[in-house]
């Protein structure tokens, strides 16, 4: 018994849901620490329920574990009641595997899914006694990684992270830890094994790099200090997942999760080319799994976790290429299984009706539609290819079959938005509720209508990020008008929070220097941001303040096409003179057809092939 | 179709999970082994199993016991090689075996439990053994109680609850009682212990107290074929 359990006992008997801190779930992996040469743990800078629904971690927590010599465990934020104790009893935090403390790991990774985790990631380190500065830890301290969508542009983290994984992580992360391994043989010290290590494919040292900056604040250049280190760090792209490690066997949670079921990944990358859409772009190209894998992976996964539910990733679930025929299969095989399948991301097609109806029977439940903007035209700018005409008919067969509640989702703050835009959201409510009314006559009753806007946050290597972002006043007029506007009886409205988006703007595009607010808002106590009860939007202000940063320069002000942006360290294998030529082609109201239909010169080919090029056709 | 009752212990770290996730564990585990269970009538149907008397958290146990209903009938070696694998570390099976009660359920006939209340103190056995002779030689034994109707705490004598107690120290100090469980007449260890150690006049947080359940007691009308004793 080491000392961490014995003073858990202590502390479990006193926090809500203490099923959360204590692993042993079925199917989670027991190895001896002591025979294995590299200790590694997988941390979710987020509570238990949040990161066990996180499918990637069950991805490369098999992939790690599946490599004889590696060892993954994991790790979660604490709550805050959990938290408390653990600092006030002296509780580093600790592996849910072996109750093993973070800072006996030989290294430890971060998983970056949303920009308001970033506090929580500082704090798990801290909680661990680990220091947060790269640059205090010493070689008795495990190198600290960090990889996930967030990591395409690394820089507001650089101070933190030792080295960052960029790109698709099932064979980069556990050929890095193997790494270590071999290093750890050699008495490699932590900076000669990261000079070794950043040749490798997706692995960005930001130590290795100096960042010269232009008078106006703005990055002049990027200059390797070290010999090793390469002028830009490609992304990770496997060629193919059909044969990619998936879980089969994943870890039960314990604590109900947020989503408790089975999950396959269909397919990763998108062929659409929305211009706000980071996940459009940097999961380039298209890679699918066969019908066959997929079956076959579901099958598995219901029989080995005797989840109720099936659902199936991807960003388009109907852009499988054989998705009719899989999702057909999927429903003949769950029925008797008694099993429900959902299948979210659905395009709104006939198709899309016949399943539904054959897989929901008598339970009919929302519906979603997502045109992004209300008119054509801010359409046509972001280059969302669906039309009212398409939205109107499919609204239209789905009254008619039954269903009663449409949500509706929009973003606001969009590249060249005015208020006709959002008189156009308003316009298009108006529409579908005249269609009810053509449909189930005067019977308003059960017909509710949920319309959601998000606010636009500029991604990099998106086309749009080089655009300004709406200021939080704007966002405030924008929802009060839209407030007023859909003011309707049946529709609902809601709306992300103002504030916050700033935030996540200033680290979607930070540079170096916001290192210093993430720091000092961390510091100032803010953690769990993602989170309403613990998000301190004073703590920010302040942090802004102390920091002397100048949040105008992150959020609003619009970048010239010739700025060397932060994140050009990393090659995402999308060329910037696509994402320019997307952007040209925005100002001018011109869409950009399907990449499935023929290629559109994003440069992705130039590292792998595009298997789903031109099989479309126009 | 047939029915049977599982024994089995939640200790280490299992004492951490909910009532609720424990249903959770054992309905994924019956459905995993592709057991035959039976499910309730109606919209959303359930398997039919029920525990015998719900463990507080943070309780742990060797006397744990499911009920539940198959469609066909199992010998308890098939039920054991199917369900041990599949439970978390701490949920171990004692055993499995038919069970043929009509329409009572072991909820019903459950009477009575022992208890195991260890912590540590500088108090010697001498000392806590004339506290517990004060302790129970008190005319009425009062303690605050969560009152079923209304919720709140209340004071009330539990004395007529308890149906055994002893307190020793071979290491730490250890009361050992076995107490009114089930529908009838219910006494949870809590209030017993913070009457006891406002009596004792020990100043022990609840969190350095652990509780073990030992044993359940059922009226006559069960009888297990497998030694139901404590281990």
């Amino acid at each position: 018994m080491n000392n961490i359990t014995e003073k858990l006992e202590r502390l479990l008997k006193r926090v809500e849901k203490p099923g959360r801190y204590i692993g042993g779930e079925v199917n989670s992996v027991r190895k001896s620490p002591e025979d294995t040469d590299v200790n590694f743990c997988f941390c979710f800078p987020d509570i238990y329920e949040i990161g066990m629904s996180y499918l990637g971690l069950q991805i490369l927590y098999k992939a790690v574990n599946d490599r004889n010599g590696l060892f993954c465990q994991r790790a979660f934020h604490p709550q805050e009641d959990m938290e408390d104790l653990m600092r006030e009893e002296g509780v580093p935090l600790y592996t849910l595997e072996t109750k093993t403390p973070l800072r006996e790991m030989d290294c430890i990774g971060f998983t970056l899914q949303y920009e308001m985790s970033f506090t929580s990631m500082l704090n798990m380190l801290d909680l661990a006694g680990i220091p947060v500065f790269s640059r205090e830890r010493g070689e008795d301290m495990p190198l600290v990684i960090a990889g996930g969508p967030c990591a395409t542009n690394p820089e507001p983290l650089w101070e933190f992270v030792d080295c960052f994984l960029i790109g698709d992580g099932e064979e980069a992360l556990p050929d890095f830890l193997e790494e270590i391994g071999k290093a750890k043989k050699e008495g490699l010290s932590k900076r000669d094994f990261l000079r070794r290590a950043c040749r490798m494919q997706g692995v960005y040292v930001p130590a290795f790099y100096d960042v010269e900056y232009n008078e106006d604040g703005t990055v002049r250049s990027y200059i390797p200090n070290v010999e090793e280190a390469p002028t830009t760090v490609r992304r990770n792209i496997l060629p193919s997942i059909e044969d990619a490690p998936f879980p089969v066997d994943p870890i039960i949670p314990m604590v109900e999760a947020v989503h408790d079921r089975a999950v396959v990944e269909t397919f990763r990358g998108c062929t659409r080319g929305c211009r706000f859409c980071q996940a459009g772009m940097i999961y380039r190209p298209i890679r699918e799994r066969s019908r066959e894998k997929i079956h076959d992976i579901a099958l598995r996964q219901l029989r080995n976790t005797g989840h109720e539910e099936l659902s199936l990733l991807s960003l388009s679930s109907s852009d499988h290429s054989e998705f009719e025929e899989l999702a057909l299969g999927l429903i003949d095989m769950t029925k008797p299984m008694n099993v429900s399948l959902s299948l979210p991301s659905l395009r709104m097609d006939k198709f899309a009706f016949e399943v539904l109806d054959r897989i929901q029977e008598y339970r009919k439940s929302s519906l979603t539609y997502a045109p992004e903007a209300g008119t054509q035209r801010l359409r046509d700018i972001i280059n969302k290819g669906v039309t009212e005409d398409d939205i109107y008919e499919s609204v239209r067969e789905a009254l008619t079959l039954g269903w009663n509640h449409i949500k509706l989702y929009f973003m606001d703050g969009l590249p060249a938005e005015t208020y006709e835009d959002l008189d156009g959201i308003a316009e298009i409510v108006r529409n579908i509720k005249s269609i009810n009314w053509q449909v189930n006559g005067g019977k308003l009753g059960r017909f509710r209508l949920t319309v959601s806007v998000s606010n636009f946050v500029p991604k990099a290597f998106t086309p749009f990020q080089w655009e300004s972002q709406d200021t939080p006043e704007s966002f405030r007029d924008k929802h009060n008008y839209l407030s007023e506007k859909l003011k309707m009886k049946g529709v609902t409205f809601n709306y992300h929070d103002d504030e916050t988006s700033a935030f996540e703007a200033v680290f979607a595009r930070g540079d170096r220097k916001t290192s210093a607010l993430l720091y000092n808002a961390w510091k100032l106590g803010a953690k769990l941001d993602g989170w309403t009860e613990h998000y301190r939007p004073d703590i920010w202000e302040e942090a802004f303040r102390v920091s002397g940063i100048d949040k105008d320069f992150y959020t609003t002000r619009k970048r010239s096409f010739d700025e060397v942006l932060p994140w050009d360290i990393i090659d995402c294998g999308v060329t910037k003179s696509f994402l320019r030529s997307e952007a040209e082609k925005a100002y001018r109201a011109e869409t950009t057809g399907d990449c499935r239909i023929k290629c559109r010169g994003c440069g992705i080919n130039r590292y792998v092939k595009c298997e789903k090029e031109g099989i479309l056709n126009g | 179709m047939a029915e049977y009752v599982l024994k089995f212990t939640k200790t280490g770290y299992s004492k951490y999970i909910s009532h609720l996730d424990l249903m959770r564990v054992f309905a994924r585990s019956f459905k995993i082994a592709a057991l035959d269970i039976k499910y309730s009538q109606g919209y959303n149907p359930h398997p039919r199993m029920s525990f015998a008397q719900p463990l507080s958290l943070g309780y742990s146990s060797f006397a744990e016991y499911l009920e539940f209903e198959t469609v066909s009938e199992h010998t308890e070696e098939e039920l054991l090689a199917m369900l041990r694998p599949l439970l978390p570390e701490g949920i171990e099976i004692l055993f499995i075996e038919p069970l043929d009660i009509g329409k009572k359920t072991l909820a019903s006939e459950t009477v009575a439990a022992e208890f195991v209340i260890s912590f540590d103190t500088d108090a010697t056995e001498e000392d806590l053994q004339k506290i517990m002779d004060g302790y129970v030689s008190q005319p009425e034994i009062i303690a605050l109680k969560r009152m079923k109707k209304t919720k709140r705490l209340e004071e009330t004598d539990i004395k007529d609850k308890i149906r055994e107690i002893s307190v020793s120290k071979p290491d730490q100090a250890v009361i050992r009682c076995v107490l009114d469980q089930g529908s009838g007449s219910n006494l949870s260890p809590e209030p017993l212990i913070q009457s006891f150690m406002k009596y004792a006049d020990l100043d022990v947080p609840r969190w350095d107290v652990e509780v073990t359940r030992r044993r359940l007691f059922f009226t006559d009308r069960i009888q297990f074929q497998h030694i139901d004793n404590p281990l």
